[in-house]
């Protein structure tokens, strides 16, 4: 687990660029949203000598008064639920070009987003089944609570009820968990053995359940990574009280979001490494693709295949 | 069973001389009950007896009496409570999945008059009982009783009654019931409680009306209470392991069995509650007035909030020094403070005389105040509704509206710090300081009236019942809350100090209305402030003024200088300034005006706040930055703060962190895709 989470960060090092890529279209998605916001306040309010308030920090009264504004808040909102609808598309279509770029351990523009557009299709199919999976946590959750609070019925305390709440919570996120890192090995399945999404989902749910121990290690490692970075940034970050304030507050959130895309890819490749380790060998059928030697991969992508040419290999097998 | 009577009349007159707690009373007390009640635990019913004696303060000769039951508001879903309410108060529903154990009633098993103007009696009044109806054309609620007696109550006379009753606890709804399977009990509105006669001259009957009248009003879905002062002794008996507290003094406690007997008293209250659970855990502390009188104080927790015990008593604390200070003296010797247990949060944030309901949660994180709140506000009603005994069906801002100044105040002089003090919109702490959110308790019940659809949907002084649904908390609370705060900013921390004062003592233990309030404010201030009650209280107009405009012309220009411009010199130094002021809702209150210039100097006047507009022209060399009407946010009740500003130029750099945090979350969500 160790060496993959090692060989995660090496291979993110390698294509550092595709970090940089995800964060830069991160940016593009949320500065469009964050623009249009202080747009809409500084056409409202930039002469209301509020600006001085919501510096001081959060403004409940300005918030509460803002029912009398002209600007409409649901249009903002609108536009949120497309971005993120938005985002959910282009992250999975990203996906593609960030596995293939970290197996050939070198990166191209070109290639990633060609990658990027070869997996596409199969990946959004195996969100939807993501999805579909994540209904399971989601309902045994809701079973999970509605026993809890049935318990709860002669209960005298709230106590019982609250941590009974927690760890309905903490078993659900873990089984989100579980279906996560089979989304991820499923993805894996794609691009080395031009799986069908349903036949990779499979295969992801035989490999990640046998190696289940490893493949949580890696996810909860990086979760204490970034954690950890988060309350070093929360300490250094400054009040933003003032212009120059502001600046070094958002310098110090963006630093934030670019380990955090830099860590993503480093799990990413920690998890393919270890899926590599964990996936029976004669399973792997390496064709000719080129990778780099330094990460010894022992699976291939398939460069320059549509996604009609792959169905039709995977039928010919 | 005459012989107990006797008995429990000789020990009722020897525990009023023998105990006596006010020697001169403090009230009029006409409505005086000595109860002998039973709780049986298994069937949530208590069997009791009600010796009442009731004083009849007027000069008319009334033929009948009248009785609320409030219990038999949960008798079954035809009740106007019920029809009203839906079912639900403050999202706390009643359990009809409990079935029959689910609905309370009220039983009068048998009323006997026992003596009439001095004259002992022995009359069955019991098939003289009617269910009446004062408020609505709903036959089917049986809240109200009327009884019809052989002869009058002369003027100055009095009734003495013994009712024997029963009453069923319906599972916690509306403040009263069971809860935890019966391990725990909020007994309120349980007893048969007297109306009370108005004579003319009293509140708003006309002191040139031949009669006067009663005053007992059907239990609705969003009121309260009303009742006459006197004095309560109520001997309780439960099992011997459930813990008791009730209104008053504990005067004596005996087993008998596997039962045990607790005796209360209290004098000059107007009601009596009390509860009983064997999951309590008793704490105590008291309170020290500058005059030297001590209140004992009782929380009465729940195991797992023991922790919090501090809390309570530091909330109590705080309030009973600043309402000492505002008000007067809390006269009683006790207050005691019950923490309902899980799943009987119906039975929270409650007023009754010298014991109030409060409610807490497990581990609550010390940044959130909402016990501190609510203990607060329900202490506070020990003086608007406890002593200041308004009607709640009639005039409900008179208590909530009031007290939740009352809280307001408290909470921002106690747990705002240091800016809470300078000004309301200071305090940005008082209600939540959790995680980076902080909201001021100010401003989180100005909120609730300051909203578009809210702020003009119904008028304060109104009958509950007829409230817009939705609108009691708003208009009774919330609204009038912070009109009185609206009060204390234009009249000054020791004007608004003297009219308190005055109120409190001038209707203590009496039943203010809002005219006695208004005619306060005006006297001690020597101000007519009708207008401005006339148009919050008994009008729907909401109150916003702006500052509409600033324009600097350069004396050598034709067109008019924009005002966002940076040009703060011309050639020839002088400048044509116009400031516009807005009135821009129907309310009309006079506003104070600020024109800052870019030389630093400042223009300042009040507006009458009349005429829609206000223009200010200037002729000067310097250029006008900015203009403020009512720049230190005195009038609350604006709806509107955000525009009471406006600079010649522009600032938005606290736009621009707002969005870069927007930013980091959204992105931080993003991230979670890949």
């Amino acid at each position: 687990m160790t060496k993959a989470i090692q060989r995660g960060f090496k291979g993110a090092l390698s294509v550092w660029q595709a970090s940089a890529w995800i964060y830069a279209i991160n940016l593009l998605f949320a500065l469009g949203f964050a623009m249009a916001f202080k747009n809409i306040l500084s056409e409202e309010f930039a002469n209301r000598d509020v600006s001085a308030r919501l510096l001081e920090g959060f403004d409940f009264t300005f918030l509460s008064d803002l029912n009398y504004a002209s600007l409409s808040v649901s249009s903002l909102m609108a536009m949120l639920g497309w971005l993120v609808v938005g985002y959910a598309l282009v992250s999975v279509f990203l996906s593609g070009g960030v596995i293939a770029t970290l197996l050939r351990g070198t990166f191209s523009a070109p290639d990633f987003f060609a990658d990027s557009a070869r997996y596409v299709g199969r990946f959004l199919a195996l969100a939807v089944l993501f999805g579909l999976a994540l209904l399971a946590p989601l309902i045994a959750f809701s079973i999970f609570l509605a026993i809890g609070r049935a318990m709860a019925e002669s209960a005298t305390s709230e106590a019982p009820l609250v941590i009974w709440t927690i760890v309905g919570i903490a078993i659900a996120f873990l089984k989100g968990a579980y279906f996560y890192l089979v989304f991820e090995v499923a993805k894996f399945e794609v691009v080395t053995e031009n799986a069908s999404p349903f036949r990779a989902f499979a295969s992801a749910l035989k490999i990640v359940t046998r190696h289940l121990a490893s493949f949580y290690g890696i996810l909860f490692a990086f979760l204490v990574i970034v954690s950890l970075i988060a309350l070093l940034l929360h300490a250094l970050a400054p009040e933003g009280k003032s212009g120059a304030g502001v600046f070094a507050l958002a310098l110090t959130q963006q630093a934030f979001v670019a380990s955090r895309a830099f860590l993503r890819v480093a799990s990413i490749g920690g998890l393919l490494w270890n899926y590599q380790d964990a996936k029976p060998k004669k399973e792997l059928s390496p064709s000719g693709a080129q990778v780099s030697p330094s990460l010894e991969p022992t699976t291939q992508v398939a460069e320059s295949q549509s996604d009609a040419e792959i169905k039709a290999e995977s039928e010919s097998k | 069973m005459k012989l107990a009577l006797a008995v429990s009349f000789l020990s009722f007159a020897v525990s009023l001389q023998a105990q006596t707690q006010f020697p001169t009373p403090l009230s009029p007390r006409l409505a005086n009950y000595d109860i002998t009640a039973r709780l049986d635990v298994e069937k949530r019913t208590i069997d009791a007896t009600e010796i009442l004696s009731w004083k009849n303060h007027s000069n008319d000769a009334i033929p009948d009496l009248q009785f609320h039951l409030y219990l038999n508001a949960f008798k079954n879903e035809k009740s106007t409570f019920f029809k009203e309410s839906g079912g639900q108060l403050r999202g706390v529903k009643l359990d009809q999945a409990e079935g029959e154990m689910a609905w309370g009633s009220i039983e009068i098993e048998s009323m006997k008059l026992l003596s009439l103007n001095g004259n002992e009696t022995n009359i069955d009044l019991t098939k003289q009982i009617r269910f009446i109806q004062p408020d609505d054309d709903n036959k089917d609620d049986q809240t109200v009783a009327q009884v019809l007696l052989p002869s009058p109550v002369l003027p100055k006379g009095e009734a003495k009654l013994e009712i024997k009753f029963k009453s069923k606890l319906p599972k916690i709804f509306a403040r009263t019931g069971y809860a935890a399977n019966g391990k725990f009990f909020l007994v309120a509105q349980w007893f048969p409680k007297i109306g009370v006669y108005e004579a003319p001259g009293d509140r708003y009957v006309p002191l040139t009306a031949p009669q006067g009248r009663w005053n007992c009003h059907q239990f609705h879905g969003n009121s309260e209470f009303f009742a006459d002062f006197g004095i309560y002794r109520v001997s309780i008996t439960v099992p011997k392991n459930y813990v008791v507290g009730a209104t008053g003094v504990l005067q004596s406690e005996t087993e008998q069995g596997e039962e045990k007997t607790l005796v209360y008293y209290q004098e000059d209250v107007h009601d009596f509650a009390w509860t009983a659970s064997p999951l309590f855990q008793v704490f105590e502390d008291s309170y020290q007035s500058k005059n030297g009188h001590r209140v004992k104080l009782i929380f009465l927790s729940q195991p797992q909030h023991a922790d919090q015990a501090e809390r309570h008593f530091a909330a109590v604390k705080n309030a009973l020094e600043w309402a000492e200070e505002w008000l007067g003296v809390y006269p009683y010797s006790t207050l005691t403070i019950v923490d309902p247990c899980y799943g009987g949060g119906g039975a929270g944030g409650m007023e009754y005389p010298t014991f109030i309901t409060a409610g807490t949660f497990w581990k609550l994180p010390l940044g959130i105040k909402t016990t501190e709140i609510v203990t607060v506000h329900e202490f506070g009603h020990q003086y608007f509704y406890g002593m200041l005994a308004n009607n709640e069906f009639e005039e409900a801002w008179l208590d909530e509206g009031m007290n939740t100044w009352l809280e307001l105040s408290v909470m921002r002089r106690y747990y705002a710090g240091e800016s809470g003090k300078k000004s309301a919109l200071g305090d940005k702490t008082s209600a939540i300081d959790f995680l980076g959110i902080r909201i001021g308790d100010v401003e989180q019940s100005r909120s609730a009236y300051s909203s578009p659809e809210s702020a003009k949907r119904d008028t304060i002084v109104k009958p509950v019942w007829t409230y817009k649904r939705g609108g009691y908390g708003t208009f009774s609370y919330n609204k009038p809350g912070t009109m009185m705060l609206t009060l204390e900013n234009i009249l000054g921390e020791d004007l608004m100090k003297t009219v308190m004062r005055t109120y409190f003592e001038r209707f203590k233990f009496k039943h203010p209305t809002t005219r006695d309030f208004i005619r306060t404010v005006n006297e001690v201030t020597g101000k007519d402030f009708t207008p401005f009650f006339e148009q919050f209280l008994y009008s729907t107009v909401a109150l916003d003024y702006a500052v509409q405009s600033i324009s600097n012309v350069a004396s050598d220009e034709d067109d008019e200088a924009n005002v966002a411009s940076d040009d703060e010199t011309n050639a020839k130094g002088d400048y044509r300034i116009k400031v516009v002021f807005e009135r821009k809702e129907e309310a009309i209150a006079p506003m104070d005006v600020r024109v800052k210039f870019s030389d630093g100097s400042e223009f300042r006047d009040v507006w009458d706040g009349v005429a829609r507009y206000k223009v200010y022209e200037f002729q000067k060399s310097a250029k006008a930055v900015a203009a403020y009407i009512d720049s230190e946010n005195k009038h609350l009740l604006d709806v509107n703060l955000n525009n009471n500003a406006l600079t010649a130029k522009p600032e938005t750099t606290g736009f621009w962190k707002w969005a870069m945090n927007i930013m980091f979350w959204l992105q931080n969500l993003f991230l979670f895709f890949a």
